[in-house]
């Protein structure tokens, strides 16, 4: 074999080695999850967005929103449309249980990229997040662990690329936001978290002058934390891929505790303090793209102990019950 | 793995990966292709532009005012203005629609033309006309607090300023584009054309 054929092999088996399909499939599970309930949070409201019963509608709604491609363009009348959002709850429910996986997911992102398309001034900057993993998962074979389909047809290996893409996308977007955040309430006067949680437009709670006291003790660290943390994700996720490929050496520290743990911290604090729609469940699930599959094995064991001991008492009452 | 089997997974591998990085290829190595692909990404609503609080969060919270204006020369304040009311206090989950947002980006640059104020204001045409007389204009104002900076508050300053309330735009609802909306669905609704 000659030397270039030699590297190419090398090149290939490393970029597309495979794994255990158990924590993709964890991840389709939390993010298939999120995305069901933020779709049927559009319960009651779907032939006013989408369809020609809208305040605009018809040829109005494709001259004013003609740079984008949505089903709904074709398809408007309020009954019909109806039917494709009630078709895809159900491929959103198949795609969650991972049946007929594939054509669920594609159906599935036809209705979003239908919805968003449709009218894309309903959907705010944190819902960008959710058409790119959305569109992600629809083009990865989720469905080869934990899923109904793993089950007929037995686990499947997948490609390593998967999960990582959807680190690489979780680094794009923190490092790009981290980056074009270049205005002096992020950096001269680091007033920007409490600005962010002083608006009225989407704070919990009205705690103005409480903020204002913290501000200069621990707001004002707290913004340059966050700015330094968001444009570090993406050397982390760099030093993160390179431990692997190293083969996770002792003395290369794993970041993913503290970098991925202050993450979570962070969203949610967001969460708690402010009304940001979907985008905190949605980026946490996909934190689960940085578990390894034998990692996902014992989140999953976990969990499955911890639901029969509570569910042991009913059934068994010698298990001791920690209720 | 063959070799050609191996090729076409590492071409779909790239051709995947171009979701995430194809926006951001530098333009000296890959020419127009950025933006080529972002066009197409685009187009299904893929879109990877993170300005989230940036360049700086908001400094300042707009709601807008809006009110019918009748032939007969009558006004009437319509349901948008309940947020300029209400909106200064806290908010949750379920007091929010995705209308919300659409209202929110109708503020943005209120010197300037904003094609989301445009159809949204058209749209408001249409909806106010169902089951009603048509109003002849809606007159859109914004009301703007400014957030008071943390030092002044600590000083004992209120966290809002007072409300600045200033004329931004009108749309007429006899206008021949808005008249056909008001048509197309009349007819979705199955009702009579209206006469003259």
């Amino acid at each position: 074999m000659s030397r270039a054929g030699q590297l190419y092999d090398a090149a290939t088996k490393r970029l597309l080695a495979t794994e255990d399909p158990t924590a993709l499939g964890l991840l389709r599970i939390l993010v298939v999850s999120i995305f069901t309930l933020s779709l049927l949070s559009h319960v009651g409201a779907v032939a006013d967005y989408f369809s020609d019963a809208s305040m605009v509608g018809g040829d109005a709604a494709r001259e004013a929103f003609h740079s984008r491609w949505s089903l709904f363009f074709r398809v408007s009348s309020p009954a019909a449309v109806q039917v494709c959002f009630a078709i895809g709850v159900l491929a959103h429910l198949c795609w969650l249980v991972g049946l007929a996986t594939p054509v669920a997911a594609f159906v599935s992102w036809l209705l979003w990229v239908s919805m968003v398309g449709r009218n894309p001034i309903l959907y705010a900057l944190p819902d960008q997040l959710h058409m790119v993993v959305c569109t992600l998962l629809m083009l990865m074979p989720t469905g080869r662990g934990l899923s109904l389909d793993a089950r007929r047809k037995g686990p499947r290996p997948v490609p390593v690329w998967c999960r990582g893409l959807v680190q690489l996308q979780l680094a794009v977007m923190y490092t790009a936001t981290g980056l074009l955040k270049d205005g002096k309430t992020w950096h001269e006067e680091g007033t920007a978290l409490y600005y962010a949680l002083a608006n009225p437009y989407n704070r919990h709670f009205d705690l103005t002058s409480v903020l204002a006291t913290l501000q200069p003790w621990v707001l004002r660290p707290m913004t340059w934390i966050v700015l330094v943390w968001e444009c570090a994700f993406g050397a982390f996720v760099a030093l993160h891929w390179l431990r692997t490929a190293l083969g996770r050496p002792r003395r290369f520290v794993d970041l993913r505790w503290l970098m991925l743990g202050f993450g979570v911290a962070m969203h949610l604090g967001i969460q708690a303090m402010m009304y940001v729609a979907w985008f905190t469940p949605l980026t946490l699930a996909c934190y689960v793209s940085f578990l390894r599959p034998d990692e996902a094995d014992r989140l999953i064991a976990f969990v499955r102990a911890r639901v029969r001991r509570r569910r042991a008492p009913a059934s068994d009452p010698a298990v001791p019950s920690d209720a | 793995m063959n070799r050609a089997k191996a090729a076409l997974h590492l071409l779909y591998a790239l051709a995947v990966s171009l979701v995430v990085v194809g926006p951001f290829l530098p333009e000296a190595v890959f020419g127009k292709s950025s933006h080529a692909i972002s066009g197409w990404l685009r187009q299904v609503s893929v879109v990877q532009n993170w300005r989230m609080y940036a360049p700086d969060p908001q400094r300042a919270q707009i709601y807008m005012q809006l009110t019918a204006v009748y032939d007969d020369g009558s006004e009437r304040e319509l349901a948008e203005t309940e947020d300029e009311r209400t909106g200064w206090h806290t908010h949750w989950a379920w007091d929010k629609t995705r209308m919300d947002i659409w209202r929110h980006y109708a503020n943005f640059k209120p010197k300037q033309a904003n094609d989301h104020r445009k159809w949204y204001l058209r749209g408001v045409c249409v909806r106010e006309s169902r089951g009603g007389e048509v109003p002849k204009k809606i007159m859109m104002y914004q009301v703007r607090r400014a957030f008071t900076s943390p030092d002044k508050v600590r000083a004992g300053a209120p966290g809002l300023s007072r409300p600045n309330r200033r004329f931004v735009t009108l749309e007429y609802c006899r206008s021949p584009q808005v008249e056909e909306m008001i048509e197309a669905d009349r007819r979705v609704r199955g009702e009579e054309p209206r006469q003259g």
